[in-house]
């Protein structure tokens, strides 16, 4: 089990400070016995660890699911415990996250792949076929604001497939452009699973669910609920759901939504 | 509304939070130039060449722009207040002495009135990925040290033009600037970081770029200073860089050594504290922005 195990979150909590204005964070970094912020927890002691599978990550709204990928992407520091991670990690956390609007997408591909340590040659090899993958025709060479926003999720997607991760991050970003490019990205993603490629999706859709994930992770309130198999998790998520539904209900004015 | 505010508990609370990566990226190597050089030259050509696409004269502009500004100095200062260099009394030894000081100058304000704004306006790099940011007031020298020599072809041109022959002594500027280099390197890294903390900065930059620039000999001799003032010289690291340009460009003269001493030991100062402080609050600017 342990040998197969590409992260571990042990004992991971973050803390957000909050700060009414941006100067308070330097004060504190230079007086640092002063405290000049607000705290917030968003993930509060939680332990998990995730193996060469699909792995999804459910919880209500404000579990604390991004603030992990984040983590994990190393995008974030933990405040207190230990994230573990072996191996190449790609993220998808935001539509086209990392782009530069003003760089044409052959610049913002080639500064993506350097990010993560690949040599200009070996992405110079690369870029036909992300091209190819990412249907953008005469785009690729135009800035990356002249972009729809569905040409930018597919530039992204495929850029971040491309690199041979060894562990993905998805955040809500699966469904992108029409049904032809979905089955073409489900194909790759059958692919990357194959290889033996560790992927962590945070999704509410259960269709993508059900479809891909092997794994899931119950989280809520920063605290870790269960793991395990989808069929072992998926109760649990499902009343969990139903829990913050009838919450909502109660406190709040009855609204139409379809 | 579900909102975790209680603490963790108080055994995991001793230990600080660590990230570790078995196998180190490129962006792995956080405190690295050196491994991001690729990246650095990738985002220079981009900045450099792309700042003139798309513009009517396109490659034109780097030289325009210094051009416009001599011919403008050189007019109000030389030709309506009457400042003089040296022996030679002529215009076009007004125009040679005040590029001599534009160019290092000139680097020096592009570098810094921009780095001010340079996290900020790159919030994507910041928050949604691991980026090497420190690299983004690096790349903002090198482009503006890139026009900079467009600019010291024009002057090497026109000394040669003027004064028929080229001083031995060019071999001492690479001294100068790299030691020019590691100055507006360490303050750009100090501003771009500050910059994302006190907003003010950059409403303060034209102002106090503007108040600098006249406190430095660019537009007048360094021997124009009353006696008072001649300690500037000294405290000034730009007065002593403008002084020695001009003296291995157009006197002949080697570099003012205890003056060079000064500024250098300055230089490098400023470089390791403006690097050194951009790289401990740079975790920080996700934070705030």
């Amino acid at each position: 089990m342990t040998d197969s195990c590409k992260i571990e979150l042990l004992n991971v909590s973050k803390r957000h400070n909050i700060y009414a204005r941006p100067i308070d964070r330097l004060k504190e970094l230079i007086l640092r016995d002063r405290c000049f912020h607000r705290e917030y927890w968003a993930l509060n002691d939680l332990s998990a660890s995730f193996q060469n599978c699909t792995t999804a990550v459910l919880g209500p709204n404000g579990a604390g699911k991004s603030t992990m990928l984040q983590l994990i992407a190393g995008v974030l520091q933990p405040t207190y415990g230990e994230v573990k991670v072996h191996g190449r990690v790609t993220a998808i956390l935001e539509l086209g996250a990392g782009f530069q609007p003003e760089y044409s997408g052959r610049e913002n591909v080639m500064m993506n792949g350097m990010m993560l340590g690949i040599s200009r040659k070996e992405m110079l090899e690369r870029m036909d076929s992300i091209a190819e993958f990412a249907e953008i025709g005469e785009f690729f060479d135009q800035p990356l604001k002249t972009y729809s926003s569905g040409m930018g999720v597919r530039l992204a997607f495929a850029t971040a497939i491309s690199v041979d991760p060894e562990v993905l991050l998805v955040d809500e970003a699966l469904a992108v452009g029409d049904e032809r490019f979905i089955k073409k990205c489900h194909v790759k993603v059958r692919e990357l699973q194959d290889r033996g490629t560790a992927i962590i999706v945070v999704t509410h859709n259960m269709r993508i669910v059900n479809q891909f994930c092997q794994r899931a992770v119950l989280i809520n309130e920063g605290r870790l609920i269960a793991q395990g198999t989808i069929e072992e998790v998926k109760p649990l998520y499902d009343s969990l759901m139903e829990e913050t539904n009838y919450a909502q209900k109660a406190f709040s004015q009855p609204v139409a939504i379809g | 509304m579900s909102v975790a505010l209680q603490e963790p508990s108080a055994k995991s609370a001793n230990l600080a939070g660590t990230r570790v990566n078995t196998v180190p990226a490129g962006n792995e190597a956080p405190t690295s130039l050196w491994g991001n050089r690729n990246l650095i030259r990738l985002m220079v050509q981009r900045d450099f060449v792309g700042r003139y696409r798309g513009s009517m004269l396109g490659a034109l502009w780097p030289l325009i722009n210094p051009l416009g500004h001599l011919a403008l100095y050189t007019f109000l200062f030389s030709v309506v207040l009457k400042v003089k260099f040296g022996n030679d009394q002529g215009t076009g030894n007004f125009a040679l002495y005040l590029m001599a000081g534009l160019l290092p100058w000139s680097c020096l304000a592009e570098s810094l009135s921009r780095s001010t704004t340079v996290i900020l306006e790159s919030p994507n790099l910041v928050k949604r990925v691991v980026f090497p940011l420190q690299i983004l007031p690096v790349v903002l020298v090198t482009s503006s040290f890139l026009s900079e020599l467009v600019a010291f072809v024009i002057l090497f041109s026109a000394t040669l033009l003027c004064l028929h022959h080229v001083n031995l002594t060019i071999v001492f500027l690479p001294l100068i600037v790299v030691a020019q280099l590691l100055f507006t390197g360490g303050l750009s890294c100090l501003l771009a970081s500050l910059g994302v903390f006190v907003r003010d900065f950059r409403h303060f930059m034209s102002l106090g770029l503007s108040a600098w620039m006249y406190a430095t000999p660019i537009v007048y001799p360094a021997s124009a200073l009353p006696e008072k003032l001649q300690f500037l010289i000294w405290i000034n690291p730009m007065a002593g860089i403008v002084t020695d340009y001009r003296r291995v460009l157009l006197e002949g003269l080697a570099p003012n050594w205890p003056v060079f001493a000064a500024y250098a030991t300055v230089s490098i100062c400023v470089w390791c504290v403006g690097y050194w402080f951009f790289q401990k609050t740079k975790k920080s600017f996700a934070d705030v922005m």
